[in-house]
């Protein structure tokens, strides 16, 4: 209350009456990615006065426009496509004439799915009073963001508006990271947003950084046609898969054509006409090769997005990786600032930043909120899918925990065998001596909803007897999950 | 310290017991349990007592002080942390040369009647087991907190470990499939084990390993361990950040859209720099040239705020006009940094192989300040003018358009120095 009253006398000096209109609000959450409207809407069901600013034009952020959804829309298409081809005449299933790919209909059908999901958005922050400013909003002061009119986007706000609110939650999210020196074209040089609507497909396809991003788009295109090669400085690929995992997930990605260079370094990439010179060196013989690819996606993470928010007027610090620090309440040095999601500490996933804003938006509300960082699930969506959550054999070994391994691998799970697609495993890991669970690592079919179960088991500390021990339905691939950990305490039944 | 350690060891007796009558519900004999020497520093071996301050069956309360236990350096009271009574002394007062650990007496519940009260031969074998204080204080602290949190005391607040991740068990929970077999396999009701188990699962949740670890069957360190880890890796972990810039070295090559709203962070300072030659000679100490030219910025700063840019001998010219229409005419439009250095001087001054201060040895003649038009020195010709630099750096304000023209007025000001 007393908060309030003293907000609206600072604004009342430091912008003259004539400026631009002014809406009080609650919350002002900058940024409608999944960190953003989630929050957003949490915030309106707690019954706060809610806006949300997003200057892309359209809601969900770079995870439904250009991250998670439309590659999920690919990758799962070109699969089907993939299987049509080569998997399904061994089912009895004989295709009359030739399996052809129309890339302009593969485009649109992932089109279609991206607006689809992002006006339901739309409607759902109607549905629960969300106000929506399309614009860029940038802070004036402590109290008081400006939405700004952005040139060329339909439906942006008409006039400069003020908001003075007595909470901010900033979800700006984060952008591609350059490659020092490559120039994106997003034509033959491109990032992840224009790997996702190639206009043909290339004949030949590089990526430099072999992590999730790299190696989802590199299935998609091995799939429909293109010879993959990966360029990934390490010596391992998979970013921070357990080290076995990702050793197995580069068997059965190179079993599916995909070519890798680890310990490679990429000194330049130039575009020549319609093909990319890419000159790269062996890190450990300094061997230099020059390699051709028709198209090279750079695929080596993303770095915070603070363009526009006017962060520097309000001295919040960030730290060398370009986050902005808060503390263990999401706060920045302002209490009622708070920081969400990509933009902050923390792995780059839209389900963390989801959850960090439902906690931000309680926080605010009642105090209290929960997010839990060694819970949160990790899915790379190749065939099989890889997906872990927890803590990695090499993260126990440095911290010191002994662990014992529980493993059961899909050849040995009667549902998989039925479904001929019984690659991969089950790895689970416990303490050695409270045998409660610490890790699980899936490479598998449908491993990203079979992660769930581990996260549920995580959350509440269960054991790999506890685990065991809860009813399985028969036949399923969860029940490889099951045996795993039956593996981790005793011994497996089926294997 | 001290009292921690005494604590300690009153802990460690009461504790016990009461694992074991939680064990063996089905007794209905209770037993004594052993009370030894405590060990009061980490270095005592053997200790003297004093005196007891209680005697065979009065009853204490927690916190009483039961005995005075001398060592070689003091006399310490030792408080039992449990209600209770002694039930048997060993070592009465004045007895010396005990060895920590040693039994010095068996205690009771208060409401124990002693003429039944049975010291078992388990009883026995269960204290030797115990390491001595000292023992365990030598471990590392990894091994230090098992001891105190292996069992639990009856009614007293639960011995925590030192980063609290056992806590009281929730009392209405749902039993895990192992917890509750394990239960069931070791004759404790879902009571007793929420009353006496500590929980290291979550809001209190009773997990296996903390049954394994109150049957005794898995060390307690290992619990707290692995408990403390996953603890620590549900939170963020701030403790290392390293602060940067808000700047951005280069603009985003990603999402186009995005693109257009791009402001620029921060502007790049306007520097202007300028390199000025002073002839002074070379009887000036630099402390007088220093002060002189640092009057004179003074003044050019003075004077290039208070000059309006327009020309001032124009018949349109009105000193009030040009002060309401200059925005905060009274604001710094720049500021000014300045080096003074003599690099002919350094130069002879090596030739000379001179160790003392060049400047000091130049003060003290008399000579007109050189910083007013041409210099004009009486001796002139018998001390020969050395060449100085003025290196002068602007800082030029971005708030105020008129700043640059300012500062390059000031160094026009400036100029009138240069002699060369």
């Amino acid at each position: 209350m007393l908060r309030s009253v003293v907000t609206k006398r600072s604004f009342s000096i430091s912008v003259p009456s004539w400026a631009a209109k002014t809406v009080q609000h609650d919350v002002v959450i900058i940024g409608g990615g999944p960190g953003g409207y989630v929050a957003a809407i949490k915030a309106a069901q707690l019954g706060l006065n809610t806006a949300c600013v997003e200057k892309r034009g359209k809601l969900g952020g770079t995870c439904l426009n250009v991250g998670c959804i439309p590659s999920k829309a690919l990758l799962n298409n070109s699969l089907m496509y993939h299987q049509m081809k080569t998997d399904v005449k061994q089912r009895g299933i004989d295709v009359e004439g030739e399996v052809k790919l129309n890339m302009d209909q593969f485009q649109k059908a992932k089109d279609k799915v991206v607006g689809q999901l992002t006006g339901g958005v739309e409607m759902l922050f109607k549905k629960y009073k969300v106000t929506y400013y399309k614009g860029n909003g940038s802070f004036e002061d402590e109290h008081t963001v400006k939405v700004s009119p952005v040139e060329g986007l339909a439906g942006t706000v008409a006039e400069e508006t003020l908001l003075d609110t007595k909470n901010v939650i900033i979800a700006t999210g984060s952008e591609v990271t350059p490659f020092p020196g490559i120039k994106i074209d997003e034509e033959r040089i491109v990032s992840s947003t224009g790997a996702l609507s190639l206009k043909e497909i290339p004949k030949r396809m590089a990526i430099i950084g072999g992590g999730i991003i790299g190696l989802e788009m590199g299935s998609v295109y091995n799939r429909i046609g293109s010879k993959v090669s990966v360029l990934e400085y390490q010596g391992q690929i998979g970013a921070s898969m357990d080290g076995e995992v990702a050793k197995s997930t580069q068997k059965f990605l190179k079993k599916q054509g995909i070519d890798f260079k680890l310990n490679t370094k990429v000194i330049s990439a130039e575009r020549n006409g319609d093909v990319v010179d890419i000159v790269v060196e062996d890190v450990k013989s300094g061997k230099k090769e020059n390699i051709q690819a028709d198209v090279l996606l750079v695929a080596v993470g993303r770095r915070p997005y603070l363009e526009g928010l006017n962060a520097e007027k309000l001295g919040l610090d960030v730290d060398k990786k370009g986050r902005l620090v808060i503390d263990d309440l999401f706060n920045t040095k302002f209490p009622h600032i708070k920081v969400i999601g990509d933009v902050t500490f923390g792995p780059m996933l839209a389900h963390k930043a989801e959850d960090e804003g439902i906690a931000a938006a309680e926080i605010i509300k009642t105090g209290h909120g929960h997010v839990n960082y060694n819970n949160i699930p990790s899915v790379m969506y190749s065939h099989p899918e890889v997906a872990w959550v927890g803590q990695t054999e090499e993260q126990l070994k440095d911290a010191g925990i002994s662990y014992k391994v529980g493993k059961f691998p899909f050849i040995a799970n009667s549902r998989a065998k039925t479904n001929l697609d019984t690659e991969g495993f089950v790895k689970i890991l416990i303490d050695a001596e409270t045998e409660r669970l610490l890790g699980a690592h899936i490479i598998g079919p449908n491993a990203g909803e079979m992660i769930a179960e581990a996260g549920l088991a995580l959350e509440y500390g269960a054991s790999a007897e506890d685990i065991a021990r809860v009813c399985h339905a028969h036949p399923t691939l969860s029940e490889a999950f099951k045996e795993a950990n039956l593996a981790a305490y005793s011994q497996p039944i089926n294997f | 310290m001290l009292s921690y350690n005494a604590m300690r060891s009153c802990l460690q007796g009461q504790t016990r017991r009461s694992l074991i009558r939680s064990i063996h519900l089905s007794r209905s004999l209770l037993s004594a349990q052993k009370f030894t020497m405590p060990a009061m520093s980490p270095t005592m071996e053997k200790g003297g007592i004093v005196s007891w301050k209680f005697k065979v069956g009065e009853p204490f309360s927690s916190g009483d002080v039961l005995l005075e236990v001398e060592t070689d350096k003091a006399q310490i009271d030792v408080e039992a942390q449990d209600d209770g009574k002694l039930a048997k002394i060993l070592k009465g007062d004045g007895s010396k040369d005990v060895d920590v650990g040693e039994t010095i007496a068996y205690l009771a519940d208060v409401d124990d009647d002693l003429s039944t009260l049975k010291i078992s031969a388990e009883e026995e074998e269960q204290v030797k087991v115990t390491p001595v204080s000292k023992v365990e204080e030598k471990t590392t602290s990894g091994n230090k907190e098992p001891l105190q949190n292996t069992k639990k005391a009856k009614e007293s607040p639960i011995a925590t470990d030192k980063n609290g991740v056992l806590q009281v068990a929730k009392s209405n929970q749902t039993l895990l499939p192992s917890v509750s077999l394990l239960l069931a396999a070791n004759n404790i009701s879902k009571e007793d084990a929420i009353r006496n188990i500590k929980a290291s699962g979550r809001d209190g949740l009773l997990l296996k390993g903390d049954v394994l670890a109150y049957l005794g069957k898995i060390p307690e360190s290992s619990l707290i361990k692995v408990s403390e880890y996953v603890k620590n890796k549900e939170k963020q972990d701030f403790s290392h950040i390293e602060l940067g810039s808000l700047t951005k070295a280069e603009p985003p090559q990603s999402e186009k859209l995005e693109d257009k709203a791009i402001e620029k962070i921060s502007k790049e300072p306007v520097l202007l720099h300028s390199e000025i030659t002073l002839k002074v000679p070379s009887n000036v100490s630099r402390e007088r040239l220093d002060n002189t030219v640092k009057s004179f910025i003074e003044e050019g700063f003075e004077y290039t705020h208070a000059m309006p840019l327009s020309n001032i001998n124009s018949q349109y010219f009105d000193d009030i006009f040009e002060d309401l229409i200059t925005t905060a005419p009274r604001e710094p439009r720049f500021q000014v940094n300045y080096e003074l250095y003599c690099p002919v001087e350094e130069e002879e001054r090596f030739t000379r192989k001179d160790r003392e201060d060049i400047f000091d040895l130049l003060a003290g003649s008399e000579s007109r300040t050189p910083l007013r038009g041409p210099v004009v020195s009486n001796s002139e010709a018998s001390t020969p003018a050395s060449e100085w630099t003025l290196s002068l750096e602007l800082e030029v304000s971005d708030k105020y358009s008129d700043s640059k023209q300012k500062a390059e007025r000031f160094l026009e000001y400036m100029w009138q120095l240069d002699l060369s």
